[in-house]
């Protein structure tokens, strides 16, 4: 399907931010955690959740991963569906790398920081899973920690996605609106709505449906139907993105 | 058949008929002059055949194959576009070298005397580049691809005269070298006049003529003298246009010239191209 060279150009528009990525970040978690494991005062703090710096770097991945490509690569005769092909296999491609990072960065502030009480670099889905592997197997359970990872990786940057197609097929006028629109209806349209109206009604089942959807719900929390979800939510994402994408036109 | 076979294609943008039940075909190894005022439908159709956009009815093929969405017959095509769909941080250097990986009859040497013969720096970022330059750039990229069939939209837009002049001189070279179709679409018709040798002519998005070009030339012809001898001469013929100043008229015609017919005081001369579009299209 002729896919080497379009997937060798996707990915090196990725290989640029995720280098840059890279570098500044694991700077500034060296830097908070050399300067907790130095200080006298106080050396029990904690850096929570590192993933959240390549969950961001995917999600913007994401939005940008649309327009310049697109435009680019039907430039040269590339059809759509071969751009869509390669583009979820350069996100694949860039979940399993930063996925691997964070892994390597988690490692790496372990080796730093033997003692895990004093500071701890927390996984997002390890802690949340903790019970559920009470006493399994290790290998297992690192692999379904990497499958989490690389999942929820896809996810955000099949919603990145998602969004920067939907803003490339919209006009000026749309953009605008959708771009001031949006923003207020989530953050204050929709709880005001929620709580003065509807007695919290619609952020209490978006709770229950993110509590029942990572499988959090049951006594002991199932890491197996968050990667069912994650996985179910990224085919949708996509499915999206290729409706959009199927029959947009090369806006000159 | 190696050819690009447009049948019955409309399309139309809102309520905007850009192009209405067009059929033509493009065969290989000629070079087509596409005309047409502004708003004709040219970039449209160049643009459905590439399979940027979608008609909303009719057929393209290109060697026989369906052709949008279709990475075969796709291959097949480039098109270099009036508007600049490369990225902003790439270099022309970097250009030509991914180009070259979608197109693997690319041509490197090409693209590098081009370079040196239009004084372009490869080094340099396309978005830097001038009007013309940019212009130069997308030439030199879609001639040394060396696809079968390269569509040229606006190809010396922003170009200087002697750019221009080596511009149709290298398409020549390149075109006796390696025959291939060309297709271009310009507005600066008396300078490609040269260079083409069929002609397309698209008016209000419909086919108007499409013929070679010396055969397109032969029919037009204008005669001039004292008004009333113009008109009874042009009386039954078909007329495109005329010009009146006092007594004197000019009048432009479209058919077989009889020049053993003119009655004394009339003269006659053949339209160039140009004047003949203007004719064409002003009709």
């Amino acid at each position: 399907m002729f896919i080497k060279p379009i997937l060798r150009y996707q990915a090196r528009e990725y290989s640029r931010p995720f280098i840059s990525f890279f570098l500044v970040y694991s700077f500034i978690i060296g830097l908070i955690v050399l300067s907790q494991r130095l200080s006298p005062q106080d050396s029990s703090g904690n850096v929570n959740f590192v993933e959240i710096g390549s969950v961001i770097l995917v999600f913007v991945c994401g939005i940008v991963s649309f327009r310049e490509s697109f435009k680019f690569l039907s430039q040269n005769g590339i059809t759509r569906k071969q751009f869509f092909v390669a583009r979820l296999c350069s996100m694949a491609l860039l979940s399993v790398v930063t996925s691997l990072f964070d892994l390597g960065l988690v490692a790496i502030g372990r080796i730093i920081l033997p003692s895990a009480e004093d500071i701890s670099l927390s996984k997002i889905f390890d802690t949340a899973y903790t019970p559920f592997w009470n006493g399994g197997n290790t290998l297992i359970r690192s692999a379904v920690y990497f499958l989490l990872l690389i999942l929820g990786h896809l996810l955000f940057i099949s919603l990145g996605f998602v969004i920067g197609i939907a803003y490339y097929r919209m006009n000026r006028i749309v953009k605008i609106i959708v771009s001031i629109g949006v923003p207020l209806l989530l953050f204050y349209g929709l709880p005001i709505l929620d709580f003065v109206f509807l007695n919290g009604v619609i952020f209490r089942t978006l709770g229950n449906i993110l509590i029942a959807a990572f499988g959090f719900s049951l006594p002991v929390p199932n890491p197996f139907i968050a990667i069912l979800s994650l996985f179910g939510s990224t085919i949708v994402f996509f499915g999206l993105a290729w409706a959009m994408v199927r029959r947009v036109p090369v806006k000159e | 058949m190696n050819e690009i076979t447009i049948q019955n294609v409309t399309k139309s943008y809102g309520s905007v008929l850009a192009l209405d039940d067009v059929s033509l075909s493009f065969s290989e190894n000629h070079i087509y002059g596409l005309l047409g005022r502004n708003g004709a439908g040219k970039s449209t159709l160049l643009n459905l055949i590439t399979g940027r956009q979608f008609a909303d009815s009719g057929n393209i093929r290109v060697d026989g194959q369906y052709a949008p969405e279709n990475p075969e017959a796709q291959r097949k095509i480039f098109m270099m576009s009036e508007k600049n769909l490369y990225p902003t941080s790439m270099k022309v250097a970097e250009a030509f070298r991914w180009t070259s990986r979608f197109y693997p009859e690319f041509d490197r040497d090409l693209s590098a005397s081009l370079s040196s013969r239009f004084g372009l720096d490869p080094k340099k970022k396309i978005k830097s580049l001038s009007t013309g330059y940019a212009s130069i750039f997308k030439l030199i990229t879609a001639v040394a691809t060396r696809a079968p069939y390269i569509f040229l939209d606006e190809p010396v837009l922003g170009l200087d005269a002697n750019h221009r002049d080596l511009f149709y001189r290298s398409l020549i070279e390149q075109y006796s070298e390696n025959p291939r179709t060309y297709i271009i679409s310009t507005h600066l018709i008396e300078e490609a006049a040269n260079v083409i040798d069929q002609v397309i002519i698209i008016k209000n998005g419909r086919l108007l003529k499409d013929e070679s070009r010396d055969d397109l030339l032969r029919q037009g012809y204008t005669i001039s003298g004292p008004a009333a001898s113009v008109d009874a001469y042009a009386a039954g013929r078909n007329i495109l246009g005329s010009d009146t100043l006092g007594g004197l008229k000019t009048a432009y015609l479209l058919g077989e010239c009889d020049a053993s017919a003119l009655p004394s005081g009339i003269e006659i001369s053949h339209l160039d191209l140009q004047h003949l579009f203007i004719q064409l299209t002003n009709a």
